[in-house]
């Protein structure tokens, strides 16, 4: 029979492991990075070549990036033009992409455990 | 009527698809006595349409398989059309421990070639098979397929004075001798009403009632016996896999990228433009084998994001671009998971229905995705073009063809297939399947040229074995 490795765990361990897992968990959400996987720049490995690509978006090459986006810019600014006013501009509803309030890091730390509850 | 006692003929073919009428086409002129026995009519009806409803579980909208089977002469061939391409050599070597192909690629082009006219196409269609597999990337188009309707025709059998065709025969099962090497008598129902007739030991039988069929009637309960007639080997109804289809996104290329290929030498008559991995890769990057189509993209205006990428691109690479929509198209992994099986209801021609268990897998999907990004990589290093990966759509809206494969698989082995080399059911002498079923694996196009090319095949195993005997 395999000898059996003899471990032990104090209170003492079980309570720092909770705050480490903790702080783990709440650490990231503070540099508001935990959730920008996608975003260049937020893993520590960039891929040293190749295209990059968002989801359902255009597959290109880094370099082009920021020339494409200044240039849709420009498209858009074009379309803004001649589009006709319509009635939803007068609403006083927010636009669906406008960005959410920001929230306060204890927020994200209960929505954070909120999700981690829900694995359950 | 006095039902029959015993089916006397040389060669009885069960179906009338494609899968069966290639068999016939080539033993019709050797001056064997054939009886064919089709379940359906010559029209589809609410009887026949019902015999194929099953209950469908897995990455398919409901009906999906039962929509892609039908009781009728001339079978799903008749309604068919379709994007084909061969397989190549690289589906029949057991790739990462895929189940081998009981033939060399050689033989199965020689048949390709032989079945294209049947498929209504040219001889060089064949050329397809092979390519150079150390290339990164392949155009290898799809040869866009319609049978000729005179499959529908009856007349293309009965014309023959050794052919007897007997419709609304619907096969429920077959008996064996003591011996356990011979089928010995076949269960069927004409219109509900349930008959049985011997098959004398020197009788062939060719199955063929389609990718699921073939598989249904191994897997009906016998009456004496623990085991179904034709599943000795515990595999019918294993390994069912279909084509996972999805449309991947949009993209502007250079028209060079929509040319007719040259490489293969074809007479294409209409062919689709898409793109593969060469072989040497796919084993590298363990890819399962997947096909990216273009097609022209619906005229629709363009966002000011599409605008952009369009205008950036024919800028920076001097060059008009066009717009395409990419769709990919891969195999499945043959998976013991995905299956059918029998359920204790019975439909109205008396065989028991069933039920099909088909989900995709992450290889499955990953290959489409790894496949699809290579092929943006490629096209954008090569100033060929700039696309869109849609990854939602690949992994969430992902859903299947219905072209059943893989559950009365051939093989070399009988511990891990069901047919023999040649089709025929191991413990049988005289039992023989034709169809998709047989399928160890599936490439990624639709399945009935190869199934045409199997069935000639078959077809000349039949006449010299029977010449043999005789």
């Amino acid at each position: 029979m395999p000898k059996m490795l003899n471990v032990s765990i104090s209170r003492r361990s079980v309570l720092k492991l909770g705050v480490i897992s903790s702080a783990l968990l709440v650490l990231p959400l503070w540099g508001n990075r935990a959730l920008a996987q996608s975003t260049p720049g937020a893993t520590s490995k960039a891929a040293p070549e190749g295209l990059i690509s968002f989801n359902a978006g255009w597959a290109i090459p880094l370099e082009d990036k920021s020339a494409l986006l200044t240039l849709e810019q420009v498209k858009i600014k074009e379309a803004q033009a001649n589009a006709p006013q319509s009635v939803g501009q007068n609403s006083t509803n927010p636009p669906a992409s406008a960005k959410p309030v920001n929230k306060s890091w204890t927020d994200k730390a209960q929505e954070a455990w909120n999700k981690v509850k829900g694995f359950f | 009527m006095e039902p029959t006692k015993y089916f006397d003929a040389d060669v009885i073919v069960i179906g009338t698809s494609i899968a069966t009428q290639t068999v016939i086409g080539q033993i019709k002129d050797s001056g064997l006595k054939i009886l064919v026995l089709e379940g359906g009519d010559l029209e589809q009806n609410a009887f026949s349409q019902s015999l194929t409803f099953s209950d469908e579980r897995g990455h398919f909208i409901n009906h999906h398989w039962g929509g892609h089977w039908s009781r009728v002469y001339g079978g799903a061939s008749r309604i068919w059309n379709g994007f084909s391409a061969p397989l190549e050599k690289w589906d029949l070597i057991g790739i990462d421990g895929r189940p081998t192909w009981p033939m060399t690629i050689d033989e199965l082009e020689k048949y390709y070639r032989l079945s294209a006219p049947v498929m209504g196409e040219d001889p060089s269609i064949a050329n397809l098979t092979k390519y150079n597999p150390t290339q990164y990337f392949l155009d290898r188009p799809y040869v866009i397929m319609d049978i000729p309707l005179s499959y529908s025709d009856p007349k293309l059998l009965t014309n023959n004075k050794n052919i007897e065709l007997r419709l609304k025969h619907n096969v429920i099962k077959f008996t064996a001798d003591e011996s356990g090497s011979f089928i010995n008598g076949i269960w069927y129902s004409v219109d509900g009403d349930v008959r049985f007739a011997g098959v004398k030991k020197n009788t062939r039988i060719v199955l063929g009632t389609g990718g699921l069929g073939n598989a249904q009637i191994l897997l009906q309960p016998a009456d004496n016996r623990q085991v179904p007639v034709g599943n000795e080997s515990g595999l019918v109804g294993k390994t069912l896999m279909a084509h996972p289809h999805v449309p991947t996104g949009e993209a502007f290329v250079d028209t060079a990228v929509l040319k007719k290929p040259t490489w293969a030498k074809v007479k294409y008559k209409k062919w689709l433009p898409a793109y593969i991995i060469g072989a040497d890769y796919k084993t590298k990057l363990n890819l399962l084998n997947a096909s990216i189509s273009l097609s022209l993209a619906a005229d629709t205006e363009l966002s000011p994001n599409e605008k952009a990428v369009k205008e950036f691109y024919e800028k920076k690479w001097g060059k008009k671009l066009s717009r395409q929509t990419l769709y990919a198209r891969t195999e499945q992994l043959p998976n013991p998971e995905n299956r059918i099986e029998i359920t204790a209801e019975k439909n109205a021609a008396g065989l028991h229905k069933l039920v099909t268990y088909c989900v995709f897998g992450a290889r499955d999907m990953m290959s489409i995705d790894t496949t699809v990004r290579l092929m943006a990589d490629h096209f954008m290093k090569n100033k060929l073009g700039v696309m869109t990966i849609d990854n939602d759509s690949i992994f969430l809206k992902i859903w299947g063809w219905a072209h059943p494969s893989g559950v009365t698989r051939f093989g070399s082995n009988p511990k891990d297939s069901v047919c023999d080399s040649n089709g025929r059911v191991w413990s049988y002498q005289n039992l023989y399947i034709n169809g998709s079923s047989l399928f160890p694996t599936v490439g990624y196009a639709n399945p009935t040229w190869t199934i045409a090319a199997l069935g000639m095949r078959l077809g000349d195993h039949l006449a010299k074995v029977v010449k043999k005997n005789a």
